[in-house]
């Protein structure tokens, strides 16, 4: 089973941009949260080898204010950036899926082959950016593929969509993210990511 | 109000001790935070009992708008518990370091700062729900935003060790402890305040590790320092075994062990909420190494316990204030007489027994404040908010099984719904309303007293002798509260009017002419009535023309209520009309409980406790009764808007 392989539902293997771009996000932030760890706590063993040093504006308004504001801002602003850049927007080869979580399964549904419908598998063209239409038929599920892209949340009665893209043609491991009862553990999708011939030939119904 | 109103003379806001600032931010967040969740919890209890469909998508409810109510509540709650253990850093750390707390101000203001952002964050849960982007983007700010005022509190500290001479005693190791894991939780919830990372690492092993940092860094190590700090004062004794050390460092190492690298096993993919695993995905040595971890704190929290049982019960007796502190408990006898102090010191700065050393026994000697127990009742001051300044005094009730009794009444009503035992409900709710009757009939007197003397040649009034007692304080509080349930519900009624799929209803109710009408002489009638009947006694003469004033407005309010009820449909049909029901029974509920009170308000007259001079009580039904009519003018205009616009 797909899910057994190593890695194959890590996010710090990324296999698509949305996926690259969080990764890279997480290292940054691990750096800095670390140098900033760091830096407190050698603040903290310096106060007890020495006694009197620095006066309270320094304490209060540089460090507990300016610093962390500096540091927020960029931040914030830096997670703003790749936030708009992974939202689904218009683009001329944008491919559209629906996926409809159910207790204990996925089913996905393709506009560009009417009709056609998969159980536990969704198709995807690689190299392409897709938007996934998520929604369920029962209580709250969530579809995350996380070498691909972030998850979404699964509404009743709202639909949501989440732009997904895997760089190269393969196997991608899902799962639903959100508790829903005693077959929440087995609640897994596959997303098989075509290249331009296999794509072609799947929505012409033509099983690869 | 006790922080308000019940304190030492003299100990104006800007000496009151910080832990009491901290816990002050606390009691207003738990009244505005808890009312979303209780809230919440009526309009499940609603749909599991009688099948109205608040979240039911098809009927036109929405399973969103219990996340926004759980949220609502939900992330207050998480300061709600990290200010109290802040407050023991506050106090305990300054202690430890043999000098006075650095920029109290400014940690004063950041406790606020927290207490009014953690308002505003709560969609941070909510990340993955599929929010537009503008709010995320506003959301994912104010949650970086609480960084601040924590680095402010955080630095604030580190820099009152700077300038004092610390010793590693062992509180200051927990609150060491508190700094290492506290600093980490803080920046991976920074991290998780992103909204991009959210999306991945939420409802994983990586948040599971966060909110454990958080919790026992935030809370438990701060605790764990307090509790080690007052223990002598609790106990009057002195630590005998060494056993705390090696157990701080058990479970220090042990969390750790935990918890670091379960960070990982989320990037990794590692699902919450899910008892197993498949092999092979590279989870399993760092599963092993947690619950080796989870072993190794285990055994350093029984130390702990066995630590502090033996401490507390077999250990020798020590001295009163083992760490030199300047705060005022410090001060009291060990063991502890059953009056606690003797008198109410009068207090002149922030660290009472530093600015005066002979306090102690001031206070022991019945020096301070009521310190005549002459006439064998239980009193304390109530004093003016701001400056410190006793204005009243309070005479305690005796003992009584009466409030406990209440609460466990209280709890059978509930135990009822819980096990669909639908007929122990109104029994249970009749029983808690005749107790609440029982009690506060025995409370107050029958005799005017003029001013007693406080000691220190001052004379004050008895509280029930004043306009604005402790019990229009506490009510006010309360109403708060209860204000704060009623904007949740009216939020609540707008979300599914906006958000909910299946909206509109069938039909909405149809505004008439008698219900608003009917509803809008109440809202006038009954405040009237009370300050009529407020005039009547304080001129001496009858009181019971406003009253019955009040108990019309009241019966026309009622009716409106009714009609609104009677006009709705079936509420089992659409989330609509069950909201119809809830508001018009919430309106209808406090009309009646007013108009119970003003019945009451006769009964006291009639009897003698209330009299010219002692009307506080009117001013407390008073004020339930301005309460009510602002709910039945605010409901009923909600209930009739969407009507009337269409």
């Amino acid at each position: 089973m797909l899910a057994g392989c190593a890695d194959a539902l890590s996010t710090v293997h990324p296999a698509g941009p949305a996926a690259d771009a969080i990764a890279t996000l997480w290292w940054v932030m691990l750096i800095g949260a670390c140098l900033i760890f760091l830096l407190v706590m050698a603040l903290l063993a310096l106060a007890f080898r020495r006694s009197g040093g620095g006066g309270e504006r320094i304490w209060l308004v540089g460090m507990g204010l300016a610093f962390p504001l500096t540091v927020l801002a960029a931040l914030l602003a830096y997670g703003l950036v790749i936030g708009e850049r992974l939202s689904p927007g218009d683009r001329p080869d944008l491919v559209t899926v629906r996926a409809e979580g159910r207790q204990w399964a996925w089913r996905f549904s393709y506009p560009d082959a009417p009709g056609l419908v998969t159980d536990g598998v969704l198709h995807i063209p690689a190299g392409t950016p897709v938007d996934v239409e998520v929604t369920t038929i029962d209580v709250i599920h969530s579809f995350w593929a996380p070498r691909l892209a972030g998850k979404l949340d699964a509404i009743p009665g709202h639909v949501n969509v989440l732009r997904i893209e895997a760089r190269e043609p393969g196997e991608y491991a899902g799962v639903s993210a959100e508790y829903s009862g005693p077959g929440y553990l087995d609640h897994r999708f596959t997303v098989i990511a075509h290249d331009a011939d296999g794509w072609t030939a799947f929505v012409r119904g033509v099983t690869p | 109000m006790t922080i308000l109103r019940f304190r030492a003379p003299g100990m104006s806001l800007d000496k009151m001790p910080i832990f009491a600032w901290y816990m002050l931010v606390v009691a207003l967040m738990i009244l505005t935070g808890f009312p979303p969740l209780i809230l919440g919890s009526v309009l499940l209890e609603l749909e599991r009992a009688f099948g109205w469909p608040f979240f039911q998508v098809a009927e036109g409810g929405d399973s969103l708008l219990w996340q926004h109510l759980f949220w609502l509540f939900g992330h207050p709650e998480v300061y709600i518990i990290f200010l109290p253990a802040a407050g023991i850093v506050s106090t305990v750390l300054p202690v430890m370091a043999r000098t006075t707390l650095m920029g109290s101000g400014w940690i004063v203001a950041a406790a606020v700062a927290l207490g009014v952002l953690s308002f505003g964050i709560w969609v941070h849960h909510m990340f993955a729900t599929g929010i537009p982007h503008m709010a995320l983007a506003f959301f994912s700010a104010a949650s970086t935003l609480v960084a601040v005022p924590t680095a402010v509190q955080v630095f604030a500290w580190i820099g009152t060790i700077w300038k004092g001479k610390p010793q590693l005693k062992l509180p200051m190791l927990w609150i060491l402890a508190f700094f290492a894991t506290f600093v980490i939780g803080g920046l991976t919830g920074v991290m998780v305040a992103v909204v991009p990372f959210n999306w991945q690492v939420h409802d994983t092993h990586f948040v599971v590790a966060h909110l454990h940092y958080v919790l026992v860094g935030g809370f438990v190590f701060p605790v764990l320092a307090g509790l080690y700090y007052w223990l002598p004062h609790l106990t009057g004794r002195r630590r005998f075994f060494r056993m705390g050390e090696p157990a701080f460092w058990l479970v220090f190492v042990g969390f750790h062990v935990t918890f670091l690298a379960m960070h990982w096993v989320g990037l990794l993919g590692q699902r919450r909420r899910t008892f197993t695993y498949e092999s092979e995905q590279g989870w399993e040595v760092i599963n092993l190494i947690s619950s080796i971890g989870g072993f190794i704190t285990a055994i350093g929290f029984a130390l702990v316990l066995i630590d502090i049982t033996i401490g507390a019960l077999v250990t020798v007796g020590g001295r009163r204030n083992p760490w030199g502190a300047g705060t005022l408990e410090w001060a009291m006898p060990k063991p502890v007489p059953a009056y606690n102090f003797a008198s109410l010191p009068p207090v002149r700065g922030r660290e009472p027994l530093y600015d005066d050393p002979g306090l102690d026994l001031l206070i022991a000697r019945g020096e301070g404040y009521l310190g005549d127990p002459a006439d064998g009742r239980r009193k304390t001051l109530v004093v003016d908010i701001a400056s410190g300044r006793p204005e009243q005094v309070v005479v305690f009730p005796a003992n009584t099984a009466l409030p406990i009794v209440m609460a466990l009444v209280t709890g059978i009503a509930f135990l009822g719904l819980l096990i669909k035992a639908f007929w122990l409900v109104p029994l249970a709710v009749l029983g808690v309303a005749a107790l609440a009757f029982r009690w506060v009939w025995g409370l107050g007197s029958r005799r005017d007293e003029g001013l007693l003397d406080a000691g220190h040649g001052l004379s004050l009034p008895l509280a029930s002798a004043v306009a604005h007692p402790p019990g229009w304080w506490g009510t006010a509080f309360l109403l708060v509260a209860d204000a704060t349930f009623f904007a949740s519900l009216l939020f609540g009624y707008a979300f599914l009017w906006t958000v909910a799929p299946n909206w509109p209803p069938a039909a909405y109710l149809e505004p008439g002419l008698a219900g608003p009408m009917l509803g809008l002489a109440g809202v006038v009638l009954a405040p009237l009535g009370l300050r009529l009947a407020e005039r009547g006694l304080r001129s001496r003469s009858a009181m019971a023309p406003g009253l019955a004033v009040a108990l019309i407005g009241a019966g026309a309010s009622a009716a409106a209520a009714v009609l609104a009820v009677r006009a709705a449909a079936d509420p089992q049909g659409h989330a609509y009309d069950a909201i119809v029901w809830v508001i018009a029974g919430y309106v209808l509920l406090h009309v009646v409980l007013a108009a119970g009170m003003s019945v009451f308000l006769a009964a006291r007259r009639a009897t003698g406790f209330v009299s010219p001079d002692r009307y506080g009580e009117v001013r407390i039904v008073r004020l339930w009764t301005d309460y009510a009519a602002v709910t039945t003018l605010l409901g009923l205009a909600a209930l009739y808007l969407p009507g009337g616009l269409t």
